[in-house]
């Protein structure tokens, strides 16, 4: 049962050379309580995906979609207050710097505290506030918090990031979300806490059945209970399909090149040279038409200038029209 | 496709031109680098323009008004003060002493405090915190209540007035250009300039410099409306530019007595100086706003 | 935190010093002879002024001279006007309580419908109200408050014969002047007309204070709009929304909290702005206070009057600018952190 089901997403924005089409095309399915990762070079489009899923995005953007579904919402269709409501009520995001996250004016347990929804607490003011209280301990708890007195009492400025991003965990599970965005929650971060974070996520989504969309930069960040990943570029989508299969048997060049260029690829001989795509990047002003890879894909040919459809592969689904391997075109 | 040139080069421009570009976006920016620039061709040309002598005085038109009035004359198009002299004249004659005065003020007072700002900043020895809350604190004086008593030691001439003035921007310059240069010179790309063994002077004049240049330019709009309101209100006052030479704060200082009478020797000194400080105030203002819009694309 | 604070107060402290140096050095720099400028007791009077010359150590170096002038000045002996003959240190406290009460008058307009305007614009931005707030408010920035004075005056006094336009309060009631504040001494006083007195005054007052609010007022707008548009930009703003806090919560919580604090960081650099005024105004509405005695000393040159004026005004800016200081520190945390990074 997907929760969260896109169809063919598409968000453009002005710019001074005219609209761009940011989000070309875009489909993700969400299932209940499963860890999906997106994965995408910076510039993709993915943290404007995870803005369009929570309704934050810029009024004056142009968003369509053939379909943009909560449960069995059409979030398109709703009002802003509905969609307010919903997105507050049901999901949550993370980000890359949590302290710039935090109000740096109060402390955190102030702002811990009105994160917890306390109008299904029972009795009156004054017994609400001790378990309002007792609820900032126990989810300082759940996020591996133990000291939770001495830190519910600081200012986010006085907290190293990796703790600060413990407790925008725990301030996003407060009201127990049906989805969290975790929007590259352990970039900037030493390697140890960024296990920690993972950890600690993929103990959430077990135990509470919570959906998470882990959003990252590459194909090393993807930890092992994450049942689904999608490959995007520029806005495209790549590549999509079960991680296993997607790892093991890539499809799509993109995520050929994206696997061979992690370091410890088993394809990598010693001594030869990673393999890398040519190129960088597009600007935005200078998107290619077509298949957006074309013009750094070694197997692009003319036919790339039309965008390829989505076509199935086994579990996977992937847009190319020259894919790595042969794939029966009518299957 | 093969190695089609994909490479899309975007020249930034430098920073003063962002500005500069920023503001043309902006329409009163605009007007008022016009309203400026006019103001500054009037004044460099007042001694060519003005009708008559700005101290002639006419005995046969005492307190006219101006000629839009019903009682006023065309031969004095602004009208005439209680001695008869011809307020149009008076006015031009005065942006020498409103606006040409406080330019050659902010000019010195400018180039002596950034050569000091610049020497502090980029000297280790003067980087004491102390030091610093100390001038902010002293700064904190108004620039008023200093000339005021140095006024008060000088005597007040126009001459005095200049070097009140003066010494009170002074100190100005050399905060805000040596809180800029301090602020830039341990920046990461400042290092680098100094790894790749680039002389102190070069270090000031080719790395740090065009990266404060902005700072510099909103100072010095601010330390001539400064000038230009201190200067007016040390001739309101009487302390400054004595009459019978036609300042504008102190023909408003005299008009104060003729407010019932004639009200136009009141009004019409004060929108010059008005515009005079709003135009330059809109300048610095716009400068302001797109060094923040730059700050923020960064 | 105790560390910072002592060490503004040490900082204020030594500045006072300074002033005191600049203040007794001031003797030499003004014509005429040192000792008359600082007494106040002319040369003419023998008796005296060899007392005087006793008191204050003439005969002796300058260091010990100096040393005598800071007792004088902390016992609060200040000289006498050259003028009027009366010491000076006994005129100032009602002086200082006119000029008191103006400003903070001021001030608290200025703050109230600054903030607030502001506030309003932020939340308005690029709509008409927002344009032309921003609009009035850089044109009335630009007003020099002389002018200003005497537009409102030729206005509300001249043409509209609302409002007299000098002094604190008509002669004719009869008030003592304790404190110099005129609302507070016509409270304290117990005269039978005390209400008309009060009504009189409030009709004196009202219109120095907006010419005096005008200034601080523009600008407070400009720093709270400024301040809140770059709030509502900051991540936690949209952590908050994302979190499903209300709007109403978020803006008062998070938003206006954090959008003052710029605003309590630029109140001592409006306070400063406002005294600059404040003695020019005071000189137009004739009010009894510092700034006009300051000005008049000049005119007068009567120099121990000038000293203990400009001793006081500067006394007074510096020692608001440091309280305003100590209050944003104490109450924004990460003011704090910034502090502890500096060492």
């Amino acid at each position: 049962m997907n929760i969260l089901d896109i169809r063919n997403l598409s968000i453009e924005i002005e710019t001074s050379n005219g609209p761009v089409r940011v989000i070309d095309k875009l489909s993700l399915q969400l299932a209940e309580g499963e860890i999906h990762t997106l994965i995408g070079e910076s510039g993709s489009g993915k943290s404007l995906l995870a803005k369009a899923i929570l309704g934050f995005i810029n009024p004056r953007w142009k968003i369509t979609a053939d379909r943009l579904w909560w449960r069995q919402y059409d979030l398109l269709a709703l009002s802003r207050a509905q969609r307010r409501q919903i997105t507050g009520r049901d999901m949550a995001m993370i980000f890359q710097n949590p302290g710039t996250y935090l109000d740096p004016n109060s402390t955190v347990g102030e702002q811990l505290r009105e994160s917890i929804p306390s109008h299904d607490l029972p009795g009156n003011i004054l017994t609400r506030r001790k378990q309002i209280q007792k609820r900032a301990e126990e989810l300082m708890h759940r996020v591996g918090i133990k000291d939770h007195d001495a830190i519910l009492e600081s200012y986010p400025f006085e907290l190293s990031d990796g703790v600060a991003q413990k407790i925008s965990i725990a301030m996003a599970i407060a009201h127990r979300p049906k989805l969290l965005i975790a929007d590259e929650p352990t970039t900037a971060m030493e390697p140890n806490m960024r296990s920690q974070i993972y950890r600690l996520l993929a103990k959430l989504s077990a135990g509470d059945g919570m959906s998470i969309l882990m959003i990252t930069q590459d194909l090393t960040a993807v930890i092992p209970e994450s049942k689904r990943i999608s490959l995007v570029y520029c806005g495209q989508l790549m590549e999509t399909g079960p991680t296993e299969d997607v790892m093991r048997e890539p499809v799509q060049p993109y995520t050929g090149a994206m696997l061979s260029t992690s370091l410890f690829s088993s394809e990598t001989k010693p001594k030869s040279r990673l393999p890398t795509l040519t190129g960088a990047i597009p600007t935005l002003q200078h998107m290619p038409i077509g298949c957006r890879l074309g013009p750094r894909c070694p197997n692009a040919r003319r036919a790339c200038i039309e965008q390829p459809p989505l076509r199935s592969y086994k579990k996977h689904e992937f847009a190319c029209h020259y894919p790595l391997i042969e794939v029966d075109s009518h299957d | 496709m093969p190695n089609a040139s994909i490479y899309f080069q975007q020249r930034e421009p430098s920073p003063l031109r962002q500005i500069w570009l920023h503001m043309n976006t902006n329409p009163y920016a605009v007007a008022a680098l016009y309203i400026l620039g006019i103001l500054m061709v009037i004044m460099v040309l007042s001694p060519l323009i003005t009708p008559y002598s700005p101290d002639q005085q006419f005995a046969d038109a005492i307190s006219h008004p101006p000629s839009w009035h019903d009682e006023g004359e065309i031969r004095f198009l602004f009208g005439t003060d209680d001695l008869g002299r011809d307020l149009l004249s008076r006015i031009i004659a005065g942006s020498v002493y409103s606006l040409g005065y406080p330019i050659l003020a902010v000019a010195i007072a400018a180039t002596i405090g950034i050569t000091i700002g610049a020497w502090a900043g980029m000297s280790s020895g003067v980087q004491s915190s102390t030091l610093n809350h100390m001038l902010d604190v002293i700064l904190s004086i108004p620039s008023l209540l200093l000339a005021l008593v140095i006024i008060a030691i000088l005597g007040p001439a126009l001459h005095n007035v200049m070097i009140a003035i003066t010494l009170v921007l002074i100190p100005q310059f050399i905060h805000s250009v040596h809180n800029a240069i301090y602020d830039e010179r341990y920046k990461e790309y400042v290092t680098a300039s100094r790894l790749n063994g680039c002389s102190r002077w070069y270090l000031l004049t080719r790395v740090i410099f065009p990266n404060i240049t902005t700072v510099v330019v909103m100072q010095l709009t601010l330390a001539l409306s400064t000038a230009i309101l201190d200067i007016a209100a040390l001739g309101f006052l009487g302390l400054g530019v004595q009459p019978p030479a036609p300042e504008w704060g102190t023909m408003l200082a005299r008009s104060l007595d003729q407010v019932y009478l004639s009200p136009w020797t009141m009004v019409l000194p004060g929108i010059a100086l008005f515009l005079t400080i709003l135009s330059i105030n809109v300048l610095g203002d716009s400068i302001r706003t797109a060094i923040q819009e730059r700050v923020r694309n960064v | 935190m105790i560390y910072y604070s002592l060490r503004r107060l040490f900082l204020l402290v030594i500045t006072l010093w300074l002033l005191t140096i600049f203040i007794f050095l001031l003797n030499y720099l003004f014509p005429g002879d040192p000792l008359t400028n600082m007494t106040g007791i002319r040369a003419g009077d023998e008796f005296a002024y060899n007392i005087a010359r006793q008191a204050y150590a003439f005969d002796q170096s300058i260091f010990t001279q100096y040393w005598h002038f800071l007792e004088h000045l902390l016992s609060g002996n200040w000289g006498q006007s050259l003028v009027t003959q009366r010491p000076v240190f006994d005129d100032i406290l009602p002086l200082l309580g006119a000029t008191l009460e103006l400003s903070i008058l001021a001030m608290l307009i200025s703050l109230v419908f600054g903030v607030s305007l502001g506030l309003y614009a932020a939340l308005n931005l690029h709509r008409p109200a927002d344009t032309i707030i921003m609009g009035i408010s850089l044109s009335a920035y630009s007003v020099p408050v002389f002018w200003l004075a005497q537009l409102l005056i030729l206005l509300f006094a001249v043409k509209l014969g609302w409002t007299p336009i000098s002094s604190q309060i008509n002669p004719l009631f009869d008030i003592d002047v304790v404190t110099g504040s005129i609302l507070t001494d016509i409270v304290l006083s117990d005269v039978p007309y005390r209400a008309a007195a009060f009504a009189d005054a409030l009709n004196h007052l009202w219109l120095p204070v907006i010419v005096l609010a005008v200034m601080p007022l523009t600008m407070l707008i400009r720093i709270t709009r400024d301040a809140m548009l770059d709030v509502l930009q900051k991540n936690y703003i949209r952590a908050a929304r994302a979190r499903g806090l209300s709007e109403a919560r978020i803006m008062l919580r998070h938003g206006l909290p954090n959008a003052m604090q710029p605003v309590v960081r630029q109140l001592g650099l409006q306070f400063s702005i406002l005294m600059s005024n404040i003695i020019i105004a005071e000189m137009i509405f004739n009010w009894p206070g510092i700034g006009s005695w300051l000005v008049k000393s000049i005119y007068e040159r009567d120099y121990p009057v000038l000293q203990g004026g400009l001793l006081t005004l500067a006394a007074l800016i510096l020692l608001v600018n440091v309280l305003v200081e100590l209050f944003h520190a104490w109450h924004y945390p990460q003011v704090r952190k910034e502090l502890y990074a500096e060492r």
